[in-house]
C-alpha cells in the first residue's frame, strides 16, 4: 500500500509547503480589514470571496494553515524526542524507573487529552505556542507506551545478548539496534499524533484558545463565522474542509506507514 | 483406496516454486515420513494437506482425504494438525479443555455436558492426567503438545499432519510424544503424515519415507531399507552425514571454571510479594582450553542460564564465573577485555541477527572490542574473512539477514562469534536447527578451529547424539545441579544417574532408532 502513504505525504507536504508560502505572500493581507467589501461572493480578485469583515478567504486560509500545521509537527516532536527515549529508559531499566515513567504516564492518560490541554493554555495563557506545548504534553505519555512496547520486544531478543556479548553498554544497544527496530511504529505513531495535533489545535483554536487575533486559522476561521452559516456556508465550509484533507492525509501517511512495516 | 491420496500436486508464489509435482499416498494405519533440508517444501506440503496454504498460494493438482477434496471447511473433521510450536499453538487465553472443547464445538457437539465428557475422553487417550481447567502456561511442553494432538483428533479425523511436532521438546518429551503418535496409529488405524528434519524420530515411528529436495519427490520407499540404503543423493547427506572426527588438541589449562553457582530469578507478583524460582543450584564446571565440554539435559534444567552466565549476560546469585583467572563484573567497560576472549552462538538465528543490519556489520559488531579500534577499512576486511571461514559468499556483507535461508544465517552468527578469535565459544543449542548434513559441516569447522588454535567449546545441547559426536566430557544437569559427569564414551555407554539413562534411552541413533522400530512393530 505504497500509494496511500504516498498520497498521504504528498498532501500533507503540499498543505506545509502553501503554510510556508503564506508567510511570505497571500494574494491578499489575510489581517486586511475592509468592510466595504464585505462578504463579497468568489470573483477573479477573490476566487473564494471575502468573508464578514472584507477579508480575502483564499488569503485567510493560507495563513491559517500555519497554526495548525505548526502545531501539530511542534507537539509531534515534543512527544517523540520526550516520551521516545523514556519509553527506552522504561524498557531497559525495568523496577523502579520503568514504574515511575509508566505510571506518570497512566495519571496523564486518565486525563482526556483535550481537558488537560484545556487546562494547560489556562496557565500558559492563549496563543500558539501554548497550545503546542498543551498538545506536546499529552503526546508525551503516547510515545513512552509505544516505544516501551516495541523496545522490549527488541531487548529480549538474541540479537541484543550477542551484541552485549561484542562488548556494547545500554546506550549503544538503543542506539545500534533497538531504534533502527522500533523506528517504523515510533514513525507510524507520529504520524497519528500529527493528525491528533491538527484536531486538538482546530478544537482549540476554535475555543479561541490558538491563535490570536489578527492571526488566522482554520479553526478560529469556523468560530468566528458560525453565525453565517445558514447565509454564507462557504465561510465555514472551505475552512472544514482544509481540516479534514489535512487530518485525512495524516492518518492515510500513518496507514500507509503501517502497512508497509507489515510487510 | 488411500487414506490421503496427493496427486501431481504443485505450489507456486509467484515465479518461486514450493512444489513441483508431487504426488504421494498414505494408508490407514499408516506412518509416513516426509524428510527434507530446510526449504525443500516439506511445510508447504504439510500446509496443502491441512488446507492452511496462504490465499496467494497458485495450487495444482488435487489433495484427497477419504476420497474428498480438502477444503478450509473439511479442516479438522477430514485432518488434523499438529503443530510445530505447542507454546503458540495453543490459546493463552483458554484453558486446556477449553481449547479442546473448542474443537468439538464447532464440530457439532452442542450439549455442554457431553461435551465435558468427550474433553475428557480425548484427554485420557493423549495420556494427560491433568485437571482440564488448567491453562497452557503451567504445563510442560510435553503436556502442552498432547493438548495439541487432543485437538487435533477432537473432530474425528482419521489423518494426522504433524510439523515437526517434536522439534521443541527436550528428548525424553520428545520420546514420549513419538510414543504416543504410535499408540494412536496402531490402536485406532489413523494415518499420519510425519514432517520431521529429525531422521532418529522418522526412523523410529515411519514405515514408508518420502524425500523432497527444492519441492521434488526425489525418493520414496520403506522406511527402514531407504535409510538404511539410500538412493538419492539427499538422503544419503542427510542419514550419513560425514561426522567430523572428535578434535584431539590436548586439554590445556582451565578456561571456564564456574564455581557453585546459584542463580533465582524472582518474579514481581501482586502487592511487592516476590516469590523465587532457583534454576541454578550449586553448579561447578570446568573447561579446558582445546576441550569441548557439553552440558546436556531436559527443558528447564538450567542450560541457557549457564551459558548466560559463563557470556558474562547475567550474574550469579552466589558462586562465581571465572574466565582464565578473571570474573565476570557486570561493568560494562571492566568487562570488555573477557569479552574479547567469550564469544557466543544463540539457538535461533531468525532471532539472533539484528534484521535491520546489513550481514558485514553484524559480523563485524564484536571488532569494537579490539583496541585500538580497527578502522572501517580493517572492519569490512576482517568481517569479509569471517564470512568466508564459514563458507559465505563476499556479497553477503551488504545484505540483509532476511535475504539467507536458516543455515545461512547461523553461519552469519557463527561468522560474528568467530570474528575476533575467541578463546572460548558457547553454542546454545546452536546446531539443533541446522540440517544433519549442515550440521556436520559447521561442526567440523569448530573441530578444526579447536586443532588449530584450541578453541574451548561450551556445547549447551539436549542433542544427545551431537554431544556425543563432538565433545569430550559431557556434563548432565537437572534441576540446576550437575547430576553426572564424565568422559563421553563412558558416560553414553553406562550411565549411572536415572536422568542420565533417561536422556540416552530416549536418543537414540538412526540405527538404533530403526532397531528399536523393527523390534517393537514385527512386520507383518
Amino acid at each position: 500500500m505504497r500509494r496511500r502513504a504516498w498520497a498521504g505525504a504528498g498532501l500533507l507536504g503540499f498543505a506545509i509547503a502553501v503554510a510556508l508560502v503564506a508567510r511570505v505572500w497571500t494574494p491578499w493581507d489575510a489581517g486586511a480589514i475592509d468592510v466595504g467589501h464585505r462578504l463579497l461572493p468568489g470573483s477573479i480578485a477573490h476566487p473564494l470571496g471575502t468573508d464578514q469583515l472584507g477579508r480575502d478567504l483564499l488569503s485567510m486560509l493560507m495563513a491559517g494553515a500555519g497554526p495548525p500545521l505548526g502545531t501539530a509537527m511542534l507537539a509531534t516532536l515534543i512527544g517523540a524526542l520526550i516520551g521516545g527515549p523514556l519509553g527506552l529508559i522504561a524498557a531497559a531499566r525495568p523496577g523502579l524507573a520503568d514504574d515511575v515513567v509508566t505510571r506518570t504516564g497512566d495519571v496523564l492518560f486518565a486525563f482526556p487529552a483535550l481537558v488537560l490541554a484545556l487546562l494547560l493554555v489556562a496557565v500558559l495563557g492563549p496563543g500558539v505556542l501554548p497550545v503546542a506545548l498543551a498538545v506536546g504534553l499529552v503526546n508525551i505519555p503516547v510515545f513512552v507506551r509505544v516505544a516501551r512496547a516495541a523496545a522490549r520486544a527488541v531487548l529480549v531478543r538474541d540479537f541484543v545478548a550477542a551484541a552485549r556479548t561484542a562488548g556494547l553498554g545500554e546506550g549503544a544497544v538503543a542506539r545500534a539496534h533497538v531504534l533502527p527496530n522500533i523506528a517504523s511504529a515510533l514513525a507510524v505513531q507520529a504520524a497519528i499524533q500529527f493528525s491528533v495535533g491538527l484536531l486538538a489545535e482546530a478544537g482549540l483554536a476554535f475555543l479561541g484558545l490558538g491563535a490570536q487575533p489578527p492571526e488566522p486559522s482554520w479553526g478560529r476561521m469556523i468560530a468566528d463565522a458560525q453565525t453565517l452559516i445558514g447565509s454564507h456556508p462557504r465561510l465555514v465550509v472551505w475552512p472544514g474542509l482544509c481540516i479534514t484533507l489535512a487530518v485525512l492525509s495524516a492518518n492515510l501517511l500513518a496507514d500507509g506507514l503501517r502497512r508497509r512495516g507489515r510487510a | 483406496m488411500s487414506l490421503l491420496e496427493i496427486e501431481r500436486l504443485s505450489v507456486r508464489y509467484g515465479s518461486d516454486t514450493a512444489l513441483e509435482d508431487v504426488s504421494l499416498r498414505v494408508a490407514a494405519g499408516e506412518v509416513v515420513g516426509l524428510v527434507g533440508r530446510s526449504g525443500s517444501g516439506k511445510s508447504t506440503l504439510a500446509a496443502a494437506v491441512s488446507a492452511l496454504l496462504p490465499d496467494e498460494a497458485e495450487i495444482a493438482g488435487a489433495v484427497r482425504i477419504d476420497g474428498r477434496p480438502v477444503s478450509p471447511a473439511a479442516r479438522g473433521r477430514l485432518v488434523g494438525t499438529i503443530f510445530q510450536e505447542p507454546a503458540t499453538a495453543l490459546n493463552p487465553a483458554l484453558t486446556v479443555g477449553g481449547q479442546v472443547a473448542e474443537v468439538l464445538r464447532a464440530g457439532g457437539l452442542r450439549d455442554r455436558r457431553r461435551r465435558d465428557a468427550a474433553v475428557a475422553a480425548l484427554l485420557s487417550r493423549v495420556g494427560l492426567a491433568i485437571d482440564p481447567g488448567r491453562y497452557p502456561h503451567d504445563l510442560s511442553g510435553g503436556q502442552r503438545q498432547r493438548v495439541g494432538i487432543a485437538m487435533a483428533i477432537a473432530a474425528g479425523s482419521k489423518l494426522l499432519v504433524a510439523d515437526e511436532p517434536t522439534a521443541a521438546l527436550d528428548p525424553v518429551a520428545r520420546d514420549e510424544i513419538a510414543g504416543l503418535l504410535r499408540r494412536l496409529v496402531a490402536q485406532e488405524r489413523i494415518g499420519l503424515l510425519l514432517v520431521s528434519h529429525d531422521l532418529p524420530l522418522v526412523a523410529g515411528l515411519a514405515d514408508r519415507i518420502a524425500v523432497l529436495d527444492a519441492g521434488r519427490l526425489v525418493e520414496e520407499g520403506p522406511a527402514a531399507g531407504r535409510l538404511r540404503r539410500p538412493a538419492s543423493a539427499t538422503l544419503a547427506a542427510l542419514s550419513a552425514p560425514a561426522a567430523p572426527a572428535m578434535s584431539s588438541a590436548g586439554r590445556g589449562a582451565p578456561l571456564l571454571v564456574a564455581t557453585d553457582v546459584a542463580r533465582t530469578f524472582r518474579e514481581a507478583r501482586c502487592c511487592w510479594s516476590r516469590r523465587g524460582t532457583l534454576v541454578l543450584d550449586g553448579l561447578s564446571l570446568e573447561v579446558a582450553s582445546g576441550e569441548t565440554v557439553a552440558v546436556v539435559g531436559t527443558s528447564g534444567s538450567g542450560k541457557t542460564t549457564l551459558a548466560r552466565l559463563a557470556l558474562g549476560l547475567d550474574r550469579p546469585d552466589r558462586g562465581a564465573i571465572h574466565v582464565d583467572g578473571v570474573r565476570w563484573t557486570g561493568r560494562v567497560a571492566a568487562d570488555r577485555p573477557l569479552r574479547r576472549r567469550v564469544q557466543a552462538v544463540f539457538q535461533d538465528p531468525a532471532d539472533s541477527l539484528d534484521p535491520a543490519m546489513a550481514v558485514g556489520a553484524i559480523v563485524a559488531e564484536p571488532l569494537g572490542l579490539l583496541s585500538p579500534p580497527p578502522s572501517p577499512a580493517a572492519r569490512a576486511a576482517h568481517a569479509a574473512a569471517a564470512l568466508a571461514e564459514v563458507g559465505l559468499p563476499a556479497d553477503a556483507a551488504e545484505r540483509l539477514p532476511h535475504a539467507f535461508s536458516g543455515g545461512q544465517r547461523q553461519r552469519i552468527a557463527l561468522a560474528r562469534a568467530l570474528v575476533l578469535r575467541p578463546d572460548l565459544l558457547v553454542l546454545d543449542e546452536a546446531l539443533s536447527a541446522l540440517d544433519p548434513d549442515l550440521q556436520a559441516e559447521v561442526a567440523a569447522l569448530l573441530v578444526r578451529l579447536q586443532a588449530e588454535r584450541g578453541l574451548a567449546l561450551l556445547l549447551i545441547t539436549h542433542d544427545l547424539q551431537l554431544a556425543g559426536r563432538l565433545a569430550h566430557g559431557i556434563a548432565v544437569v537437572d534441576a540446576g545441579r550437575i547430576v553426572e559427569q564424565g568422559e563421553t564414551a563412558a558416560l553414553l555407554a553406562t550411565p549411572r544417574h536415572p536422568v542420565t539413562a533417561a536422556l540416552v534411552a530416549a536418543s537414540p541413533g538412526l540405527e538404533q532408532a530403526l532397531d528399536r522400530h523393527e523390534r517393537d512393530r514385527p512386520i507383518t
